[in-house]
Protein backbone atom coordinates (compact mmCIF):
# COMPACT_ATOMS: atom_id res chain seq x y z
CA UNK A 1 0.00 0.00 0.00
CA UNK A 2 1.09 3.57 -0.65
CA UNK A 3 1.08 4.41 3.07
CA UNK A 4 3.33 1.46 3.88
CA UNK A 5 0.65 -0.54 5.68
CA UNK A 6 -0.10 -4.13 4.70
CA UNK A 7 -3.50 -4.96 3.21
CA UNK A 8 -4.43 -7.19 6.14
CA UNK A 9 -3.96 -6.65 9.84
CA UNK A 10 -2.86 -6.36 12.48
CA UNK A 11 -0.96 -3.30 11.29
CA UNK A 12 2.42 -2.47 12.77
CA UNK A 13 4.75 0.51 12.49
CA UNK A 14 7.81 1.85 14.26
CA UNK A 15 8.89 5.40 15.02
CA UNK A 16 11.77 7.00 16.85
CA UNK A 17 11.08 9.68 19.45
CA UNK A 18 14.22 11.34 20.84
CA UNK A 19 16.10 8.05 20.61
CA UNK A 20 13.37 5.83 22.00
CA UNK A 21 12.14 3.28 19.50
CA UNK A 22 8.37 2.83 19.63
CA UNK A 23 6.69 -0.18 17.99
CA UNK A 24 2.91 -0.09 17.74
CA UNK A 25 0.53 -2.81 16.55
CA UNK A 26 -3.06 -1.82 15.78
CA UNK A 27 -5.98 -4.03 14.82
CA UNK A 28 -7.88 -1.20 13.12
CA UNK A 29 -6.63 -0.01 9.70
CA UNK A 30 -8.21 3.45 9.95
CA UNK A 31 -6.60 4.14 13.31
CA UNK A 32 -3.31 2.61 12.17
CA UNK A 33 -3.18 4.98 9.20
CA UNK A 34 -4.10 7.97 11.38
CA UNK A 35 -1.40 7.21 13.97
CA UNK A 36 1.18 6.63 11.28
CA UNK A 37 0.21 9.94 9.70
CA UNK A 38 0.47 11.77 13.03
CA UNK A 39 3.85 10.22 13.78
CA UNK A 40 5.09 10.49 10.22
CA UNK A 41 7.53 13.29 11.03
CA UNK A 42 9.27 11.08 13.57
CA UNK A 43 9.98 8.21 11.21
CA UNK A 44 12.90 9.79 9.40
CA UNK A 45 14.98 9.92 12.57
CA UNK A 46 17.68 7.28 13.19
CA UNK A 47 16.74 4.20 15.13
CA UNK A 48 17.09 4.42 18.87
CA UNK A 49 18.35 1.80 21.26
CA UNK A 50 15.30 0.99 23.34
CA UNK A 51 12.14 -0.58 22.02
CA UNK A 52 8.80 -0.03 23.65
CA UNK A 53 5.89 -2.04 22.26
CA UNK A 54 2.26 -1.01 22.22
CA UNK A 55 -0.81 -2.90 21.10
CA UNK A 56 -4.08 -1.19 20.32
CA UNK A 57 -7.28 -3.19 19.91
CA UNK A 58 -10.81 -2.04 19.29
CA UNK A 59 -11.73 -3.04 15.78
CA UNK A 60 -14.37 -5.46 17.09
CA UNK A 61 -16.57 -2.53 18.18
CA UNK A 62 -16.13 -3.00 21.93
CA UNK A 63 -13.93 -0.77 24.10
CA UNK A 64 -10.61 0.52 22.83
CA UNK A 65 -7.72 -1.16 24.67
CA UNK A 66 -4.07 -0.05 24.88
CA UNK A 67 -1.40 -2.47 26.14
CA UNK A 68 2.23 -1.53 26.75
CA UNK A 69 4.93 -4.19 26.51
CA UNK A 70 2.23 -6.82 26.86
CA UNK A 71 1.41 -5.54 30.34
CA UNK A 72 -0.56 -2.53 31.60
CA UNK A 73 -3.96 -1.90 30.12
CA UNK A 74 -5.80 1.33 29.39
CA UNK A 75 -9.43 0.89 28.39
CA UNK A 76 -11.80 3.57 27.06
CA UNK A 77 -14.95 3.78 25.00
CA UNK A 78 -13.73 6.50 22.63
CA UNK A 79 -10.99 6.38 20.05
CA UNK A 80 -10.03 9.99 20.75
CA UNK A 81 -9.33 9.34 24.42
CA UNK A 82 -7.26 6.30 23.50
CA UNK A 83 -5.21 8.37 21.04
CA UNK A 84 -4.70 11.12 23.62
CA UNK A 85 -3.57 8.59 26.24
CA UNK A 86 -1.28 6.82 23.76
CA UNK A 87 0.48 10.07 22.86
CA UNK A 88 0.70 11.04 26.51
CA UNK A 89 2.58 7.82 27.30
CA UNK A 90 4.82 8.22 24.25
CA UNK A 91 5.66 11.75 25.33
CA UNK A 92 6.55 10.66 28.85
CA UNK A 93 8.72 7.83 27.54
CA UNK A 94 10.56 9.99 25.03
CA UNK A 95 11.36 12.76 27.50
CA UNK A 96 12.27 10.37 30.33
CA UNK A 97 14.77 8.58 28.10
CA UNK A 98 16.30 11.70 26.55
CA UNK A 99 19.79 12.21 27.95
CA UNK A 100 20.20 15.88 27.05
CA UNK A 101 18.37 18.98 28.15
CA UNK A 102 14.61 18.95 27.60
CA UNK A 103 12.73 22.16 28.31
CA UNK A 104 8.96 22.52 28.28
CA UNK A 105 8.63 24.75 25.21
CA UNK A 106 7.11 25.13 21.80
CA UNK A 107 9.61 25.28 18.94
CA UNK A 108 9.26 26.38 15.31
CA UNK A 109 11.83 27.09 12.62
CA UNK A 110 12.54 29.13 9.56
CA UNK A 111 15.18 27.45 7.48
CA UNK A 112 17.80 26.34 9.98
CA UNK A 113 16.93 29.00 12.57
CA UNK A 114 14.75 27.81 15.43
CA UNK A 115 12.62 29.82 17.85
CA UNK A 116 11.62 28.45 21.26
CA UNK A 117 8.73 29.56 23.44
CA UNK A 118 9.33 28.13 26.94
CA UNK A 119 6.33 27.98 29.20
CA UNK A 120 4.28 25.79 31.52
CA UNK A 121 1.31 23.62 30.57
CA UNK A 122 -1.72 25.69 29.73
CA UNK A 123 0.30 28.77 28.78
CA UNK A 124 -0.77 28.53 25.15
CA UNK A 125 2.42 27.08 23.65
CA UNK A 126 0.67 24.62 21.35
CA UNK A 127 -1.73 27.29 20.08
CA UNK A 128 1.13 29.69 19.42
CA UNK A 129 3.14 26.98 17.67
CA UNK A 130 0.11 26.00 15.57
CA UNK A 131 -0.42 29.64 14.63
CA UNK A 132 3.25 29.95 13.65
CA UNK A 133 2.98 26.80 11.50
CA UNK A 134 -0.15 28.22 9.87
CA UNK A 135 1.82 31.45 9.28
CA UNK A 136 4.55 29.59 7.40
CA UNK A 137 7.08 28.50 10.03
CA UNK A 138 8.21 24.87 10.06
CA UNK A 139 7.15 22.71 12.97
CA UNK A 140 9.73 21.40 15.46
CA UNK A 141 7.73 20.63 18.63
CA UNK A 142 4.78 21.83 20.65
CA UNK A 143 6.14 20.17 23.78
CA UNK A 144 9.89 20.33 24.27
CA UNK A 145 13.04 22.13 23.29
CA UNK A 146 15.58 19.30 23.25
CA UNK A 147 19.32 19.99 23.30
CA UNK A 148 21.73 17.08 23.30
CA UNK A 149 24.92 17.03 25.35
CA UNK A 150 26.86 18.44 22.38
CA UNK A 151 24.59 21.46 22.39
CA UNK A 152 22.71 20.52 19.21
CA UNK A 153 18.98 21.01 18.91
CA UNK A 154 17.17 17.69 18.46
CA UNK A 155 13.73 17.99 16.79
CA UNK A 156 10.85 16.43 18.67
CA UNK A 157 8.02 16.57 16.12
CA UNK A 158 5.37 14.73 18.07
CA UNK A 159 1.80 15.50 16.89
CA UNK A 160 0.51 18.85 18.08
CA UNK A 161 -2.01 18.40 20.86
CA UNK A 162 -4.66 21.05 20.38
CA UNK A 163 -7.79 21.78 22.33
CA UNK A 164 -10.91 22.62 20.39
CA UNK A 165 -10.43 26.29 21.31
CA UNK A 166 -6.87 26.20 19.96
CA UNK A 167 -8.03 24.65 16.71
CA UNK A 168 -10.62 27.36 16.30
CA UNK A 169 -7.95 30.06 16.74
CA UNK A 170 -5.81 28.56 14.01
CA UNK A 171 -8.56 27.32 11.68
CA UNK A 172 -11.66 29.40 12.46
CA UNK A 173 -13.67 28.00 9.55
CA UNK A 174 -13.07 24.33 10.40
CA UNK A 175 -16.10 22.29 11.40
CA UNK A 176 -15.27 20.05 14.35
CA UNK A 177 -17.83 17.27 14.69
CA UNK A 178 -18.79 16.21 18.22
CA UNK A 179 -16.01 18.10 20.01
CA UNK A 180 -14.76 16.54 23.22
CA UNK A 181 -13.11 18.37 26.11
CA UNK A 182 -9.87 16.48 25.53
CA UNK A 183 -7.13 17.45 23.10
CA UNK A 184 -6.93 16.53 19.43
CA UNK A 185 -3.72 15.24 17.90
CA UNK A 186 -2.94 16.96 14.61
CA UNK A 187 0.07 16.89 12.35
CA UNK A 188 1.67 20.04 10.93
CA UNK A 189 0.37 18.91 7.53
CA UNK A 190 -3.16 19.04 8.95
CA UNK A 191 -2.50 22.75 9.60
CA UNK A 192 -1.19 23.31 6.10
CA UNK A 193 2.43 23.28 7.24
CA UNK A 194 5.31 20.86 7.56
CA UNK A 195 7.87 19.65 10.06
CA UNK A 196 11.46 20.83 9.84
CA UNK A 197 13.98 18.22 8.81
CA UNK A 198 16.96 20.59 8.63
CA UNK A 199 19.80 20.59 11.14
CA UNK A 200 18.63 23.37 13.41
CA UNK A 201 20.28 26.11 15.40
CA UNK A 202 18.35 27.76 18.22
CA UNK A 203 18.64 31.46 17.44
CA UNK A 204 15.75 32.99 19.37
CA UNK A 205 14.00 32.42 22.69
CA UNK A 206 10.69 34.22 23.17
CA UNK A 207 9.12 34.63 26.60
CA UNK A 208 5.45 34.80 25.67
CA UNK A 209 2.93 36.58 27.86
CA UNK A 210 -0.58 35.66 26.81
CA UNK A 211 -2.94 38.40 27.84
CA UNK A 212 -0.47 41.24 27.41
CA UNK A 213 -0.69 44.00 24.82
CA UNK A 214 0.57 42.90 21.40
CA UNK A 215 4.25 43.69 21.17
CA UNK A 216 7.68 42.15 20.71
CA UNK A 217 10.60 43.58 22.67
CA UNK A 218 14.25 42.53 22.73
CA UNK A 219 15.48 41.63 26.23
CA UNK A 220 18.93 40.61 27.56
CA UNK A 221 19.65 36.95 26.77
CA UNK A 222 20.43 36.19 30.39
CA UNK A 223 16.80 36.86 31.29
CA UNK A 224 15.70 33.61 29.65
CA UNK A 225 17.95 31.48 31.86
CA UNK A 226 15.64 31.30 34.91
CA UNK A 227 12.67 30.44 32.67
CA UNK A 228 14.58 27.74 30.76
CA UNK A 229 15.79 26.20 34.02
CA UNK A 230 12.36 26.40 35.61
CA UNK A 231 10.81 24.66 32.60
CA UNK A 232 13.41 21.93 32.16
CA UNK A 233 12.04 18.43 32.63
CA UNK A 234 15.25 16.76 33.66
CA UNK A 235 17.54 19.23 35.43
CA UNK A 236 17.53 17.43 38.76
CA UNK A 237 20.01 14.78 37.64
CA UNK A 238 22.87 17.27 37.39
CA UNK A 239 21.61 20.81 38.03
CA UNK A 240 24.98 22.52 37.56
CA UNK A 241 25.51 20.83 34.18
CA UNK A 242 21.99 21.79 33.20
CA UNK A 243 22.70 25.39 34.18
CA UNK A 244 25.76 25.40 31.94
CA UNK A 245 23.80 23.94 29.01
CA UNK A 246 21.05 26.52 29.51
CA UNK A 247 23.61 29.31 29.78
CA UNK A 248 25.14 28.15 26.49
CA UNK A 249 21.70 28.25 24.89
CA UNK A 250 21.12 31.78 26.19
CA UNK A 251 24.57 32.92 25.10
CA UNK A 252 23.99 31.77 21.53
CA UNK A 253 20.51 33.19 20.98
CA UNK A 254 18.61 36.45 21.03
CA UNK A 255 15.87 36.87 23.60
CA UNK A 256 12.49 38.52 23.31
CA UNK A 257 9.40 39.28 25.33
CA UNK A 258 6.15 38.81 23.44
CA UNK A 259 2.82 40.15 24.61
CA UNK A 260 -0.29 38.92 22.83
CA UNK A 261 -3.89 37.88 23.10
CA UNK A 262 -4.47 36.46 19.63
CA UNK A 263 -2.03 33.73 18.60
CA UNK A 264 -2.41 34.40 14.88
CA UNK A 265 -1.56 38.08 15.37
CA UNK A 266 1.43 37.06 17.48
CA UNK A 267 2.65 34.68 14.77
CA UNK A 268 2.37 37.46 12.20
CA UNK A 269 4.35 39.80 14.45
CA UNK A 270 7.08 37.20 14.97
CA UNK A 271 7.27 36.58 11.24
CA UNK A 272 7.57 40.31 10.57
CA UNK A 273 9.89 41.47 13.36
CA UNK A 274 12.19 38.61 14.39
CA UNK A 275 15.34 38.82 12.27
CA UNK A 276 16.69 35.61 10.75
CA UNK A 277 20.21 35.29 9.50
CA UNK A 278 20.46 33.96 5.99
CA UNK A 279 23.22 31.62 7.07
CA UNK A 280 21.08 29.51 9.37
CA UNK B 1 27.92 50.28 56.02
CA UNK B 2 31.52 50.23 57.09
CA UNK B 3 31.22 46.70 58.41
CA UNK B 4 30.35 45.02 55.12
CA UNK B 5 32.78 47.19 53.14
CA UNK B 6 35.61 46.13 55.44
CA UNK B 7 35.10 42.44 54.74
CA UNK B 8 36.99 40.47 52.13
CA UNK B 9 34.59 38.32 50.13
CA UNK B 10 34.84 35.45 47.71
CA UNK B 11 32.41 33.47 45.62
CA UNK B 12 30.73 30.67 47.57
CA UNK B 13 31.65 27.10 46.60
CA UNK B 14 28.09 26.33 45.52
CA UNK B 15 27.85 29.28 43.14
CA UNK B 16 28.31 28.76 39.40
CA UNK B 17 28.61 31.97 37.39
CA UNK B 18 28.23 32.50 33.65
CA UNK B 19 28.85 35.78 31.88
CA UNK B 20 26.56 36.48 28.93
CA UNK B 21 26.74 39.77 27.06
CA UNK B 22 28.66 41.34 29.92
CA UNK B 23 26.22 40.37 32.65
CA UNK B 24 26.54 37.52 35.10
CA UNK B 25 23.93 34.90 35.85
CA UNK B 26 24.64 32.97 39.03
CA UNK B 27 23.37 29.48 39.77
CA UNK B 28 23.30 28.49 43.43
CA UNK B 29 23.73 24.72 43.71
CA UNK B 30 22.86 24.71 47.40
CA UNK B 31 19.43 26.29 46.92
CA UNK B 32 18.86 25.35 43.26
CA UNK B 33 18.15 28.98 42.43
CA UNK B 34 19.28 31.47 39.82
CA UNK B 35 20.07 35.17 40.08
CA UNK B 36 20.51 37.38 37.01
CA UNK B 37 22.74 40.37 37.78
CA UNK B 38 22.36 43.75 36.13
CA UNK B 39 25.25 45.82 34.78
CA UNK B 40 26.39 47.36 38.06
CA UNK B 41 25.99 44.16 40.08
CA UNK B 42 27.95 42.30 37.41
CA UNK B 43 30.77 44.83 37.67
CA UNK B 44 30.86 44.28 41.44
CA UNK B 45 30.68 40.47 41.12
CA UNK B 46 33.63 40.52 38.76
CA UNK B 47 35.74 42.08 41.54
CA UNK B 48 34.74 39.65 44.31
CA UNK B 49 38.05 37.84 44.29
CA UNK B 50 39.01 38.15 47.93
CA UNK B 51 39.39 41.92 48.06
CA UNK B 52 37.39 43.99 50.55
CA UNK B 53 34.25 45.92 49.73
CA UNK B 54 36.21 49.14 50.12
CA UNK B 55 38.77 47.93 47.61
CA UNK B 56 35.91 47.19 45.22
CA UNK B 57 34.63 50.75 45.72
CA UNK B 58 38.13 52.10 45.02
CA UNK B 59 38.40 50.10 41.82
CA UNK B 60 34.97 51.14 40.54
CA UNK B 61 35.53 54.79 41.50
CA UNK B 62 38.75 54.68 39.50
CA UNK B 63 36.96 53.46 36.38
CA UNK B 64 33.55 55.11 36.54
CA UNK B 65 32.69 58.79 36.68
CA UNK B 66 30.20 58.47 39.49
CA UNK B 67 29.93 59.96 42.94
CA UNK B 68 31.95 57.84 45.38
CA UNK B 69 29.13 57.86 47.94
CA UNK B 70 26.75 56.49 45.31
CA UNK B 71 29.23 53.78 44.40
CA UNK B 72 29.61 52.87 48.06
CA UNK B 73 25.85 52.59 48.49
CA UNK B 74 25.59 50.39 45.37
CA UNK B 75 28.45 48.13 46.45
CA UNK B 76 27.09 47.78 49.95
CA UNK B 77 23.59 46.91 48.69
CA UNK B 78 24.85 44.38 46.14
CA UNK B 79 27.28 42.71 48.55
CA UNK B 80 24.58 42.53 51.20
CA UNK B 81 22.18 40.84 48.78
CA UNK B 82 24.77 38.42 47.41
CA UNK B 83 25.88 37.45 50.92
CA UNK B 84 22.30 37.02 52.13
CA UNK B 85 21.66 34.80 49.12
CA UNK B 86 24.70 32.71 49.98
CA UNK B 87 26.47 33.47 46.71
CA UNK B 88 29.31 35.35 48.43
CA UNK B 89 31.05 34.33 51.65
CA UNK B 90 33.61 35.99 53.85
CA UNK B 91 37.15 35.16 52.81
CA UNK B 92 38.53 33.66 56.00
CA UNK B 93 41.93 33.11 54.40
CA UNK B 94 42.40 36.66 53.17
CA UNK B 95 40.89 38.49 56.15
Amino acid sequence: MADGLASSGPWEFEVDLLGTRIRTRVDDPVLARRLQHLLGDSQALPAGRDVESFEIAGADGSDWILRRNGGGIFRTDTRQRLVEHYFSILNELALDNFSGLAVHAGVVAQGRCAIAFPGPSGAGKSTLVAACVAAGFDYVSDEALCINLSGDLVPYPRPLMLSEASRRVVRPTEVIPNPLPSKHAVSPADLGGRASHSPLQLTHVILADRGGALGLEAIPSSQVIPELLERSFNRHGDPAATFNLVANVARDCRAWHLGYTNAMEAAGLIRRDVPFQTTC
Amino acid sequence: MAQILDRAMVVARGAVAREIDGNFTIYDKENDSVMVLNDSASAIWRLCDGRTGSAIVDELAHHYEANRNEIERDVEAVLERLMTSGLLVRDVVGS
